[in-house]
Parts: structure tokens; sequence; C-alpha cells
């Protein structure tokens, strides 16, 4: 058995010191054919539960949980008008002309709050992720983005992407069927690591849309409309 | 296993669940709750932690319900695996915390599969499994079992067996080495 074989043996018992785990997990995040190999692992050795008899849970944990779902919609709810605002934008930018993107800007918009504690617990199928938001024309510098959902981390490159002296530019994830939620400024040619909270590291998949927004340097001030689409792009599994 | 909960049902639930039909979600509760429950207890040896780790498992299954691939085995495996992640996590957070639990709530883990015997000669997903481990040496079969079971680390394992870590180690690998070889014949 090769060492990575037995690697994957070893997270899958969680043989390893958290030191150690925290490291492997960093690489699990890179190297999904490793991550294929634990997943592999997982489902050999879970037939060992089968040994245990059977513990009904007490009734309320389902009701719970459910409740914690329904918390989740609700929250959803409240958002829905600020999801619809910058959807509103962003279709506009996509279909359109310029009159219909300047009077996209007079919405009014209030960034979600963001961050929550926790660090997420790796789903350990899930590959690495990239975007590339091209800033300016198509082939011109691109913001690069690249979510390793081992630490739950996104990591913004906007080194190459210049700066105008004016502006800095917003980040956004578009959560399926929820709001869109700012991940803060971005300024040109800088890096940022941005630790994401569980509840959206958990929505965060192949698919899920990035949307740029362009701010006066500094920021928009607090409680101002976002400034208008300037890139869109999604994620991709690596 | 009856045949309300067989795992024909479960897999039809969660990929109900995994298509966006929310519904599918009480009915993969229902079908494997009480095992998944099992294992939680059996690593925290504490029944309201357990069923802490049984509602965080659900609640991710529901943002992750589509994730799920067959690569990981059955989805009553799967649903294993995530609980037991999470139970070590507490289990290793309460140790940071240095909380510590009255020693009679851990169980010892026996060292072989109390009804192996009986399992071997059923068709149980479990059978082949047992039947391999049988053919480790009782340390190996040992340690492996205590490390799925009670969350034991190398260092833990170790200290428990009164051995180096390095045997420690080597002893596991070995068997898991084995252990594939044998599962894969």
């Amino acid at each position: 058995m090769t060492e990575r074989e037995l690697l994957a043996a070893e997270l899958a018992l969680r043989l390893l010191s958290e030191e150690e785990h925290a490291a492997a997990q960093a690489e699990l995040a890179r190297d999904p054919e490793l991550a294929a190999l634990v997943a592999q692992w997982e489902g050999r050795l879970a037939p060992l539960a089968d040994e245990l008899e059977a513990v009904p849970p007490a009734p309320q944990v389902w009701q719970q949980i459910s409740a914690s779902l329904g918390q989740a919609g609700a929250d959803n709810d409240n958002d829905r008008r600020e999801a619809d605002l910058l959807r509103v934008r962003l279709r506009r930018w996509q279909w359109g002309s310029a009159a219909a993107a300047a009077a996209a800007l007079v919405l009014g918009f209030l960034g979600a709050p963001l961050l929550r504690d926790g660090p997420p617990v790796p789903d350990a199928a899930t590959p690495v992720l990239a975007a590339s938001l091209p800033v300016g024309s198509e082939n011109g510098p691109r913001l690069a983005l690249t979510y390793l959902p081992g630490s739950g981390d996104l990591v913004v490159e906007a080194s190459s992407v210049p700066g105008d002296g004016i502006h800095d530019h917003e980040l956004w994830l578009v959560v399926p069927d929820g709001k869109p939620v700012s991940m803060g400024l971005i300024a040109s040619g800088t890096q940022r690591r941005i630790d994401l909270p569980a509840d959206l590291a958990r929505q965060v998949d192949a698919g899920l849309e990035v949307v740029l927004t362009r701010e006066p340097l500094g920021g928009a001030p607090k409680g101002g409309a976002p400034g208008p689409v300037v890139a869109t792009g999604k994620f991709w599994a690596i | 296993m009856t045949a309300a909960d067989s795992p024909d049902a479960l897999e039809l639930a969660l990929a109900r669940l995994a298509g966006g039909d929310a519904s599918g979600l009480e009915q993969v509760y229902r079908l494997s709750a009480p095992r998944v429950l099992a294992i939680c207890i059996r690593i925290l040896g504490d029944r309201s932690e357990a069923e802490d780790v049984l509602h965080d498992t659900y609640v991710r299954l529901a943002a992750n319900a589509g994730r799920f691939r067959r690569g990981h085995g059955s989805a009553i495996g799967w649903l294993v695996t995530i609980a037991r992640n999470l139970s070590i996590d507490r289990l290793r957070s309460r140790a940071v915390r240095g909380i510590q639990l009255p020693v009679e709530a851990a169980e010892a883990v026996p060292d072989k599969s109390p009804d192996a015997e009986a399992r071997l000669l059923g068709a149980e997903p479990g059978a082949r499994l047992d039947g391999c481990l049988a053919t480790l040496d009782d340390a190996q079969q040992g340690a492996i079992r205590s490390a799925f079971f009670a969350g034991y680390s190398y260092a833990q394992l170790a200290d428990q067996r009164g051995v180096p870590l390095g045997t420690m180690k080597s002893w596991v690998r070995r068997g898991l080495a084995k252990l594939k070889a044998c599962l894969e014949q």
C-alpha cells in the first residue's frame, strides 16, 4: 500500500494528532485524488458501525432539526428583498443597457452581515474550487479566486488588477435561492485570505456565482447602494 | 434490519433529498437516525452530546445532500462517517477544554466483533469487513477497532496499550495494508 493510501486510511480513521490532521486537511483540499481515497476508506470502514445496536433518538431531536432548518428559511425570507435587488442589477448588467444599469444604481442596498463563528468541517468529496473574473476587458487582468474546502478559506488574488486610483472592488457570493453575501472590499494589487463562516462555506460549490461591483476607494458609505456590477463568474472544480 | 429500513429505501430518500425534495430529509432521518445515534453515543459516551451531534449531522446533510457520491459507499455509511467525524471533533475539543467524563462512560472496545461469527453467516454489509478484520492479529484488529469506535488517535492507542508511538503506528499501518488487500480480493 502506498504512503498516500496509508495517509488516506489514517485520515478516515482519524488516527493523526490534531496538528497533523489539520495539515493533512490542507493537502486534501488541494488533492481531489487523496480526498477520493479517504472517501473510499470511509466507505470501507463504515460497516463496522453495523455491529452497534440502533438507538432511537428522543422525539425532540427531529423537532430541533426542523426548527434549525425552518429558521434558516425565515432568515432567507428576510434577506430576499436585498437578494432581489442585486439580482435585478445583475440581470440588467448581463442583458443590458447603460440606461438600465444607471437606473439600477438608485436602488437601495444594505450589505448582509458577513462573518459568523465556527470553522467549516469539510466534506471529503468537495474539490478545490476556482473562479476567474475579467476586470475591464475579457483579455485584460483577472481577479482570481480559489476556495479551499479543507480550511473554508477563500483566497482572493487581485495582484494583477491595476488600480485607477479612484476605485476598489467589492466581491459578492450569490448563494442559490438566498442572499448575495458581501466578501468585503478587494483593493487593487492586493491578496486576501477570507475565512468563510461555516454556514456560508457549506453552500460554496461548483457553479456558485461570484459578482464584482465597482466601489469608491475605501468602499461605499455605510448603507449606501453598491456600485455597478463590473464582472461575474462562476466557481468550477479544479 | 427490517424491510422498512432497508438500504434501498434510505438510498431513495437520500436521492430525493439530493434532488431538491426537502421532504426527503425527514424520511432519511427516520430510516437512519437510530443507527447514526448509536455511533455518536459509542464515541462520546454521553447521550445528550450524542443527540447534539445527531442534530448537527442532519442539518449539515440538508445543506450537502447534493454532494453524496457513490464513491463514498452506502448512504448509511456516508451518514455514519459524517456523524463519526463530528463526534470525534467534539471529543477532541472536549479534551482541549479539559472536560473528563466518568471512566465508566467510555465503554471498553472489544478486540473482536462480539458476534462476528453470526454475522459471517449472514449477508450483512459488515460481514466481509469482519471476515477481513479477523485475518489480522489481535493487536492490529484491536487498535483499528478502538480507533473506529472510541475515536482514539495513534497517541491514545499507544498509551492505552502501553507501547511506543512508533510501534503502534507500524502495527496499525500493517493492519490497514492487510485489511485492504483482503477486501480487494
